[in-house]
């Protein structure tokens, strides 16, 4: 047996993204039973067939207290669960025996027993049955062998019974948020109670003969592993959207952790299940506290509750991990539509109320440069860019480094319709390559570039070269 | 800034998504939106205006498909509104911003319509995509025809029609001439559009020499859409052996009804010899024509394919009458490859027959439909419906080519798909496009401001500014998003962008 343990959550602020605690060996358990099965046939008119089935006595129950919250098996208050796995370690034995009294024809004889292990008690039915994703094997025959003459036979099987619940997948549309909150898991894992029937199944056909069938089924291990994700630094602005105005900004606290170490940073997000990364088009600026995007319009559905989630660089952890929920309020701007060359802002249809119309900006002007760097790789110094622009309202620009895990917000420049000197944009930017993010994000802003210089020293090389 | 130097852009290409972007060249981007080009320099773009006046009509919403709709005296648009709810497409013809008609045409399942125009009227087709296997289809929808509308807004009706009912009578006629001998008679009924119906009731009468033949009882159409009818007549006849259908009938000269309600048409005199003009073409017609999901011109025909129960299944009109349609010799042969027949392009007077997945083409050689012999251009490159780019009303362009969004890549079409693609430069976004959905892709292209659009299944625009030249080099890519989803583009007016936008 395998016991895995992450670190849980540590509250000096370095978020852990996926934790997971494993219970096992629970004190409490107890579930070793035999049953039998016994009968007496004859048929003197072959291929008559008769079947005896039982149901071996009683029901078995099996109860296991889960400690959660005992050292080292702490599951924290504030923990996102994603997935639980129950597992039981079974030891069972099937034995059947066979006497044929006689055979005129000769006789053949099955003999079977059919074991179920149902997560229930059968006075109750507690809630988790309905999330269980993939269930355990069940109801199978492990011993259908047939049997000729005077004869014994049987069969010991190990099987793992794994019960998985992956809330993720939003089991019976309880967990829109796709994990289980801290509360509802204490609720109803505190005490897990099973039921274990085994039922016995013989037949004869063609003569006479004496049967029997028992079972051993012994529980010779239990354990659960609790995987959970800590709730994310990032948060997200508004909760509630409203179209037309349609940007939402994705932040989180700053911290002085230096970019190259940062595994809390995001490299790419999903809308509703829809990858963005930093240069798709909806992407205002992606920055590593703060990012800004336009709600994008894939969906031909209305979804009102959309999930955000990121996937954080780090190496530490896996997967995708959820940021917020979005409730988005639509609005109807759908018609015929036509470029306006005299326009800075896009005219929409407004049927709130009588049809009039409404104004929004542009989403998200921008074009991200190529790389600047050198062939030996140097570390330069980027003191800024000048440009040959005009327009109207502030151009924005970011230094950024490769993969966007170095950025840096530059001076802005205010920009002129007619204009007869080249604005300089000053930083100090350090890094391996550098590109330049140029932007806009007001209403009616404007620009037109017909060149851009990016002033850039090397600072340190490496030898030998 | 002692010591540092400027790299210097001076030149801003768009966007460059292929391989690495750490080895993007220093004049492309490595991720853009919502900009223009104007030669090297970059701008941000025009701003969308609303194209209805809010004051003057009902807006349209759910816009699905817009065609620019050439009419005698102005171009105007076809647009296909379509609500989910209800399944249901109507299209609506706006001439102009305080003016629109309909709906002209409402049918249930009619997510997306085909049309081509003739003479100022427009044929429409309804069609939807459907599943087939693990791809999708788009076809015409089962039980369903192809309609044309007049322009004027009434309802759009089904194009071609049943012949005339029996009934109409022969006599003697005023002294005058005849070629003596036993004639069949015949009626052909005309509709507004042109369209000639099969003849009907038919008729055998004995000419005398000195006489002219009389006419009564001539049956009037129930389609109110009739507004002329022919008598048609065959030579005389020496062995007649009862079948009326079976010789050959031509139009009597100066035997015309030009209205639905005169019911005789007395003293018609002619010789057989004056018997040129053929009729007999016209029994093998369709009298109501599938729905398809590809219609063009090709010359004066117009070419109709992959209907609801066949999308193999490609017929071509006569010269001149889209809507006249033989049974037999008005179809095209084309090998099956299990994938439909999605689109059909004229091309330097070659007609190109698309699937997804190849290209056949077909010249014509003056004889049947049938008889035109199928050459295999490409059988690994096609184009879905849309995915030709249109000029105005014309899928052939002013210039030698036709731009084809194919599953390698946006490709100009001279004959053959020429490599590289245009769409070069942006190879990993290009292929990066979920294939399932490239029946949705629709390109257009704008000659007067030299820009390709492509609608992409996400529901944005691609834009290619090619001022400084349609090649793979110099062409410049621009991804174009709005608040609201795009479905559909359209140019009117010589170089008006026109967009359609769905709700979400």
């Amino acid at each position: 047996m395998s016991e895995t343990v992450y670190t849980v959550l540590d509250l000096s602020g370095i978020v852990k993204n996926v934790n997971a605690c494993t219970f096992h060996n629970m004190s409490d358990i107890s579930a070793t039973f035999n049953a039998e099965l016994q009968g007496s046939k004859s048929s003197t008119n072959p291929p008559d067939l008769f079947v005896e089935s039982r149901n071996l006595g009683n029901t078995y129950a099996v109860s296991a207290t889960v400690h959660h919250d005992t050292p080292p098996n702490m599951v924290p208050t504030t923990a996102r669960i994603t997935k639980i796995e129950i597992q039981f370690q079974t030891d069972i034995s099937i034995h059947g025996d066979t006497h044929i009294i006689s055979a005129s024809p000769p006789a053949t004889a099955n003999s079977s027993a059919i074991w179920q292990y149902l997560p229930y008690n059968s006075a109750s039915l507690p809630a988790y049955r309905n999330w269980i994703t993939t269930p355990s094997i069940s109801g199978v025959s492990i011993f259908n062998n047939p049997i000729s003459g005077d004869s014994t036979a049987q069969i010991v099987s190990n099987p793992v019974l794994l019960d998985v619940l992956d809330f993720t997948t939003n089991p019976n549309g309880d967990f829109p948020l796709r994990y289980m909150d801290y509360a509802t898991f204490v609720a109803n894992f505190s005490t897990l109670v099973y039921s274990i029937n085994v039922e016995g199944q013989s037949t004869v056909a063609g003569g006479n003969a004496n049967l029997s069938c028992s079972a051993d089924f012994k529980l010779i291990n239990f354990q659960m592993t609790v995987t959970w994700s800590n709730p994310s630094s990032w948060t997200i602005s508004p909760t509630n959207l409203t179209l037309p105005n349609n940007i939402i900004t994705i932040t989180r606290p700053e911290t002085d952790v230096p970019p190259g170490d940062d595994d809390d940073m995001l490299s790419a997000i999903y809308v509703n299940g829809h990858k963005i990364e930093p240069n798709d088009p909806w992407v205002i600026i992606w920055l590593r506290f703060i990012i800004r995007i336009h709600f994008p319009v894939f969906d031909d559905d209305q979804p009102p509750a959309v999930p955000i989630e990121g996937d954080p660089i780090g190496t530490t952890f896996t997967g995708t991990v959820l940021l917020g929920i979005l409730t988005i309020t639509y609005a109807d701007l759908s018609g015929i539509y036509t470029f306006d060359i005299n326009h800075h802002h896009d005219t929409l249809y407004n049927r709130t109320a009588t049809p009039t119309t409404q104004d929004v900006l542009i989403p998200a002007p921008f074009f991200v440069t190529a790389f600047f760097d050198t062939p030996e790789g140097d570390i330069q110094h980027f003191t800024g860019t000048r440009a040959q622009v005009n327009g109207a309202g502030t151009l924005k620009q970011i230094a950024q480094s490769h993969d966007y895990i170095n950025t840096l917000q530059m001076q802005d420049i205010a920009l002129r319709t007619a204009n007869n000197k080249n604005p300089f944009s000053l930083t100090s930017f350090v890094d391996q390559q550098t590109a330049v993010r140029v932007y806009m994000d007001t209403f009616d802003d404007f620009f037109s570039i017909s060149k851009l210089i990016i002033f850039i020293k090397s600072l340190f090389t490496s030898h030998p070269q | 800034m002692r010591d540092h130097k400027g790299q210097v852009v001076s030149s801003f290409n768009g966007l460059f998504d292929r391989g690495d972007p750490y080895n993007n060249p220093k004049d492309h981007f490595q991720g853009s939106n919502n900009l223009r080009h104007v030669d090297k320099a970059v701008r941000t773009r025009d701003g969308i205006n609303i194209s209805q006046d809010v004051n003057a009509v009902a807006p349209l919403t759910n816009i699905r498909r817009i065609y620019n709709y050439p009419m005698l005296t102005a171009n105007t648009l076809l647009v296909l509104s379509y609500n989910p709810s209800t399944n249901t497409g109507t299209i609506y013809h706006v001439v102009n911003s305080t003016t629109q008609f309909g709906p002209i045409l409402t049918k249930t399942g009619m997510t997306d319509f085909a049309f081509a125009p003739f003479g100022g009227r427009a044929y429409i087709s309804p069609f939807s995509t459907f599943a087939n296997g693990d791809d999708t289809v788009e076809k015409g929808l089962s039980g369903e025809f192809v309609y044309v509308y007049a322009g004027d807004g009434t309802t759009a009706r089904k194009a071609a029609g049943a012949g005339i009912g029996a009934g109409m009578t022969v006599a003697v006629g005023a002294a005058g001439h005849t070629d003596a001998g036993l004639h069949i008679y015949g009626v052909v009924s005309e509709t507004k559009s042109g369209y000639q119906s099969p003849p009907g009731s038919l008729t055998t009468f004995t000419n005398l020499s000195s006489n002219s033949v009389s006419f009564g009882a001539i049956p009037t159409s129930g389609d109110p859409n009739v507004v002329a009818r022919h008598i048609v007549a065959s030579k005389a006849i020496i062995n007649y052996n009862g079948d009326t259908e079976g010789y050959d009938l031509f139009f009597i000269p100066n035997a015309t009804i030009n209205d639905n309600t005169t019911t005789f048409l007395n003293n018609i005199s002619f010789f057989d010899q004056d018997l040129i003009e053929d009729a007999s073409h016209l029994f093998d017609n369709y009298t109501e024509i599938p729905a398809v999901a590809v219609m063009t011109m090709f010359g004066g025909r117009m070419i109709f394919g992959s209907t609801f129960t066949d999308f193999n299944l490609v017929l071509v009109s006569a010269d001149g009458e889209p809507e006249a349609i033989n049974q037999i010799t008005g179809l095209l042969a084309n090998k099956p490859n299990g994938f439909p027949v999605s689109n059909a392009a004229e091309f330097r007077n070659v007609l190109y027959l698309f699937r997804p997945n190849s290209a056949i083409s077909f010249a014509d050689n003056g004889d049947d439909p049938s008889s035109w012999i199928p050459v295999e251009i490409d059988a690994a490159l096609g184009a879905r419906p849309h995915a030709i780019s249109q000029f105005l009303n014309s899928a052939t362009q002013n210039v030698d080519f036709l731009i084809i969004a194919t599953y390698q890549g946006i490709s100009l079409f001279t004959g053959g798909f020429q490599t590289p693609e245009l769409s070069w430069k942006i190879e990993n976004f290009w292929k990066s496009l979920d294939r399932t959905k490239f029946g949705t892709i629709q390109i257009v292209n704008n000659a007067v401001k030299k820009r390709v659009y492509v609608v992409l299944p996400d529901r944005y625009l691609l834009v290619g500014f090619y001022q400084n030249g349609l090649d793979t080099k110099n062409i410049q890519w621009e991804q174009w998003t709005f608040t609201q989803p795009i479905n559909t583009i359209a140019v009117t007016n010589i170089d008006e962008d026109i967009i359609g936008c769905d709700i979400f």
